[in-house]
């Protein structure tokens, strides 16, 4: 029997279940006491198993050969001790992974003090919103400020929080700088050339895929200021400022989307995907996967979550909006990813890196939009279209990497020598962010402190995977709408597989080679084509 | 764009897939009009009894898991070699 599988599988099933019940309804207590019980004992298990990975690390190769050979069963670990193998030479002394070990705890104080600064310190700060009354600004109120609330009030939600944000900057620059020198002394120590090594080599992925991405970027960003200077144009504003950049361009549509159009809409968008795919996608809407609407207390934003021997789980907030039609695809992306990988994989694959995690829910999403995109009867509604897809790649591909290339930045500076400072931080995000947008955009004061306030920085070299993530499943949606042979195979193949392959040689035999920049480049294209033509449609008057 | 990444991860070996776009569907709380849980149709809520179909139930199987955590430990001690087998295998 595989104790540990059943283990965690039971362990998971704990948690999640108290979870889950948890977010239906935060004002009962009961569920919140089961998830404290069942981290506290997780905890506790965590702790008792953690010797395995270093025992295994131990052993030599030929041990590990003879371990796999003496015990049949555990033929599927192979990748896994294999893998372990490969990292051996960044392995040090017993004495020394010892000394790190207990380094550990000690190594989170950047991003523990950050996260008490963050979530319990700084408060957003209160506004008048736009019927004259006192507003608590919280982040989901900031977001929708800032698409369609007044100009005042925009600037006044901007101005309020970069204030808050100013009071703490003194802390913000040196915690990012005690962040950076953990990085560079865990990759130091294990014997890296730099961080970014270090920290791709976790899954194996070479460096090229980082500097590719932000080269290819950085050869192509006019279609984004054209963008910058369409925005000021359609706003007629003689100053566009950061605050001006969510609001949606053009002709408001209301157009609503009842839930049950949404599913609708959803199995014939996404009808290119096969027939499998669309009957596991229909029983999992019917079966209980889904928690639709909003109620009284219940957890925010949405989310897709399950265990080994779970069905998958959604959390929605569905309020008839194009955005609710867009993150449903999404999440039904994780979760279908999610329940054929459950299937197809040995517990200790069955999940995903995040290399390869953002690609089924954003290919559900391209096929879905691409879809939307032909049908569209009119106007107003290819602009909202057009806005949404147009946002979502500024904010899931550019954004992305634009943090990634201030993050490559910052850990170049230290690892030259340099100190971090509060102005060498604004000045550096301030160039970047500058040289994305383009120069008809005007930066206030205090909007230089965002590379202070992202909590990702604190997990080195993460974000510019939800750009790769973006791009391969560009590529792999719009092969499945060209009905390319093979594809639904090949895509079926990747939705079944978890960690039992590197991320990048899953992809690779997707079709999609994240060492070359021909997926970047393509959705770099897209873009400037939408570009195109939402100023093609905008001029029409 | 900078709260996208405001979620915080319960990472255990659980999987959990955050949405990108998670306070894109965040709605004003107006007051009186969020309905109750128990005014939605069964039909739009998951069903987590799926996974235990009450608390007793969960905490039978948290009474399983609680033992056998707390009794790794020595079974560590006294035999770590043949722990690590039985764990995997
Ligand atoms: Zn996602």
């Amino acid at each position: 029997m595989k104790l540990k599988e059943e283990l965690e599988t039971i362990g998971d099933n704990l948690y999640v279940y108290a979870y889950l019940k948890a977010d239906e309804d935060n004002r009962i207590s009961e569920y919140q006491e089961l998830g404290q019980r069942i981290g506290a004992v997780y905890a506790q298990y965590s702790a008792a198993t953690s010797f395995i990975e270093p025992e295994l690390l131990a052993m030599s190769g030929e041990t590990k050969q003879n371990f796999l050979k003496s015990t049949p069963e555990l033929d599927e670990f192979r990748f896994y001790l294999n893998d372990l193998e490969r990292q051996k030479e960044h392995i040090l002394s017993q004495k020394e992974e010892e000394l790190l070990a207990a380094a550990g705890p000690m190594a989170q104080t950047a991003s523990t003090v950050f996260n008490m600064i963050d979530n319990a310190d700084l408060k957003l700060g209160t506004i008048i919103d736009d019927e004259g009354k006192p507003l608590d600004l919280t982040w989901g109120r900031y977001s929708r400020i800032m698409e369609e609330s007044s100009r005042e009030v925009r600037q006044a939600a901007n101005d309020t929080v970069q204030v808050q944000y100013l009071k703490y900057v003194n802390a913000l620059a040196a915690t990012l700088s005690g962040s950076v020198k953990k990085d560079l002394f865990f990759a130091k120590a294990r014997g890296y050339e730099d961080c970014l090594s270090y920290s791709l080599d976790g899954n194996n992925i070479s460096t090229d895929v980082y500097y590719n991405l932000i080269d290819a970027v950085n050869a192509n960003l006019e279609p984004l200021h054209k963008l910058t200077a369409l925005r000021k144009k359609i706003l007629k504003v003689d100053t566009l400022y950061t605050y001006d950049m969510s609001v949606p361009l053009g002709p408001k549509s209301d157009k609503k989307y009842s839930y049950e159009e949404a599913k609708e809409m959803l199995l014939k968008g996404l009808a290119p995907m096969g027939d499998t795919y669309i009957k596991d996608f229909d029983k999992g809407l019917s079966s209980g996967w889904v928690d639709v609407y909003e109620t009284e207390g219940k957890g925010t934003g949405a989310y897709s979550w399950g265990t080994y021997s779970s069905h998958p789980y959604i959390m929605m907030n569905y309020t008839d909006r194009l955005d609710d039609v867009f993150t449903l695809a999404h999440e039904m992306g994780h979760a279908m990813n999610s329940y054929y990988t459950n299937s197809h994989e040995p517990f200790q694959y069955a999940g995903h890196a995040l290399f390869t995690a953002e690609v089924a829910s954003t290919c559900n999403e391209a096929v879905l939009m691409k879809f939307m995109l032909e049908r569209v009867k009119n106007k107003e509604e290819k602009i909202a279209l057009l806005n949404h897809y147009i946002n979502q790649i500024k904010g899931t591909f550019f954004t992305q990497v634009m943090f990634a290339e201030f993050e490559l930045a910052i850990h170049n500076h230290v690892e030259n020598g340099g100190a971090i400072s509060v102005d060498y931080l604004r000045k550096t995000y301030r160039d970047i962010y500058q040289k994305y947008y383009g120069p008809d955009l005007v930066i206030p004061e205090n909007n230089d402190l965002t590379g202070m306030k992202i909590s990702h920085f604190y997990r080195q070299y993460y974000v510019y995977q939800y750009a790769t993530c973006y791009a391969a499943a560009q590529m792999l949606s719009q092969r499945i709408i060209d009905g390319e042979e093979g594809i639904l195979d090949t895509y079926q193949q990747f939705l079944n597989t978890g960690t039992s392959k590197y991320p990048v040689d899953i992809l690779k035999d997707a079709g999609v080679d994240m060492t070359q920049p021909e997926a970047v480049n393509r959705t770099l294209q897209l873009f400037s084509d939408l570009v195109d033509e939402m100023e093609k449609l905008l001029s029409e008057g | 764009m900078t709260h996208l990444f405001k979620s915080s991860l319960k990472s255990l070996s659980v999987l959990m897939m955050i949405a990108l776009l998670l306070l894109s569907s965040f709605a004003f709380a107006d007051d009186g009009k969020i309905p109750q849980r128990s005014d939605i149709d069964d039909q739009y809520k998951w069903k987590v009894e799926d996974i235990y179909p009450d608390t007793e139930t969960w905490e039978k199987d948290f009474e399983i898991f609680k033992t056998v955590s707390a009794n790794l430990n020595s079974l560590r001690e006294n035999f770590p070699s043949q722990l690590l087998i039985s764990l995997l295998s």
